[in-house]
């Protein structure tokens, strides 16, 4: 559950900040060529997460005391 | 009845009496509310012919009172030495549609005045929440619809859900508790859902309960109401990080549907392929124009050195050239000099006869030839003058032939 949250949330936020460095500036195409397959890797992982269909309900066993 | 009772006998009795109308409810109308201390609450609940003291705790009163408001009170009525007779309350709630709109627009502006509702309190939702904790009752049809919308939305999400009560007098502290558990009982969900569905005041009244509200407000987690239909405004929406209109629309809130996100990551995707091969093309341009120039240099030098060859080659030529007519312009003058200086040899040959000749003609021996003769004083001087010589001098006549030695015998001035 948290690994999935860790790998969505910051996986998404990694590809936004790949992303925004490359409009941002020149590439070095020898240099940057590892961050451009980080984000091919990310967006893979992150297409993959969103075709997930079901969602887990677990119901919190929590008796109210009268 | 021998015995007579004592005063405070009787009033100890019939307090004890009393208690088979514990819990009775009465409904009246507020007068002269006050609190004291801010622990004990009293007023008078009258109507048009009857008014009865009322005391209670302030932690007992759950809802906002003031004077001329219709409520319903339970409680255990009491008679003491101390008070007489009086209502001891255990619950006070508005009584009537009218009562409930009060005491929410008092509790409302309460609320607002310290600032629970405002703006800058709230915070925003996570962009993408993994892990939902889900408060509401699991009939409520707000569950099944939140759910739904849910999933339609985005797959893959834990929900914890923690059932409570949401009307009635026990929901409030379900409520609580549930927000409690949400908060600190669970895997640090990323945002907390309550929810129910729509309908009067009254039943909305946990969800405008001030404890609720104030729970809601304080939640370490940020936390999403949403409450029936539209025009159901409830506190607890108000105190939340956000307000939805329906529970359906909680989730809309909550979770951007797979294909907005799917978008954006296949847009991602295609700026950095884009950004890349922009790269690429720059890069390959930037290799063709180096060619380019580099041709272009290759063939400037070649030209500069072949021009540089040709004008070279001409220079040799001019040079050869010249070097030919300047041989050729020494062996003229040679020529000519040598010509020029034969002329003038032979020239001066002729005037040195001739200057011969001439000097020949002048020279003392031709002239004696000629019959002249030179006299000389016995000094051996030529005689010019006769003062010179005197009588009986020997003097020397030179003639063209031989000499003659003479003696002076006579001298004259003048020639005759």
């Amino acid at each position: 559950m948290s690994e999935n949250k860790f790998s969505f949330t910051k996986g998404y936020e990694e590809l936004e900040r790949i992303v925004a460095d490359f409009e941002s500036r020149e590439l070095d195409l020898e240099k940057d060529l590892p961050q451009f397959e980080r984000g091919l890797e990310l967006a893979s992982k992150l297409q993959k997460r969103l075709k997930e269909i079901e969602n887990r309900v677990i119901e919190i066993d929590k008796k109210f005391k009268e | 009845m021998d015995k007579a009772l004592s005063v405070t006998e009787f009033v100890s009795v019939i307090d004890e009496a009393l208690i088979v109308f514990d819990g009775v409810a009465v409904e009246g109308e507020v007068d002269e509310f006050n609190i004291r201390e801010n622990k004990w609450v009293r007023f008078n609940l009258k109507d048009k012919e009857s008014s009865v003291r009322c005391f209670m705790t302030v932690w007992d009163l759950k809802t906002e009172v003031e004077d001329g408001m219709m409520v319903r009170v339970t409680g255990r009525p009491r008679l003491t030495q101390k008070w007489g007779f009086s209502f001891n309350l255990k619950s006070v709630r508005p009584a009537g549609e009218g009562a409930f709109k009060r005491a929410f627009e008092l509790l409302k502006n309460k609320l607002m005045a310290e600032g629970v509702f405002a703006a800058e309190r709230k915070r925003a939702l996570p962009r993408f929440p993994q892990h939902i904790a889900l408060i509401t009752s699991r009939e409520a049809a707000a569950y099944a619809d939140f759910l739904k919308v849910l999933q339609a939305r985005m797959g893959g999400l834990s929900i914890s859900f923690i059932h409570t009560l949401v009307q009635g007098e026990d929901a409030p502290r379900q409520i609580i508790e549930a927000l409690k558990t949400a908060n600190s009982g669970l895997d640090n969900p990323d945002a907390i859902v309550l929810v129910r569905g729509g309908g009067s005041l009254e039943d909305l009244q946990s969800f405008n309960d001030e404890s609720v509200v104030r729970a809601v407000a304080s939640s370490r987690t940020p936390i999403i109401v949403g409450v029936g239909h539209e025009r159901d405004i409830t506190l607890a929406e108000l105190a939340a990080d956000v307000r939805a209109s329906t529970p359906s629309n909680a989730a809309e809130l909550l979770v951007r549907s797979r294909e907005e996100v799917q978008l954006q990551v296949k847009r991602m995707r295609k700026e950095l392929v884009n950004a890349l091969s922009a790269q690429i093309s720059t890069q390959k341009a930037a290799v063709g124009e180096a060619v380019d120039v580099l041709r272009q240099q290759i063939t400037d030098t070649c030209n500069a050195v072949r021009s540089k060859v040709a004008s070279l080659l001409g220079m040799k030529h001019r040079l050869l050239q010249s070097a030919a007519e300047a041989r050729e312009r020494i062996i003229s003058f040679r020529k000519v000099i040598s010509y020029a200086l034969r002329n003038n040899w032979q020239a001066m040959q002729q005037k040195i006869v001739q200057l011969q000749r001439m000097l020949g003609s002048l020279s003392p021996q031709q002239t004696l030839r000629r019959g002249y003769s030179i006299a000389r004083g016995a000094d051996g001087k030529i005689l010019k003058d006769v003062a010179g010589v005197a009588i009986e001098d020997t003097i020397t006549t030179q003639l063209s032939r031989g000499l003659i030695n003479s003696s002076v015998i006579k001298t004259r001035k003048n020639n005759l």
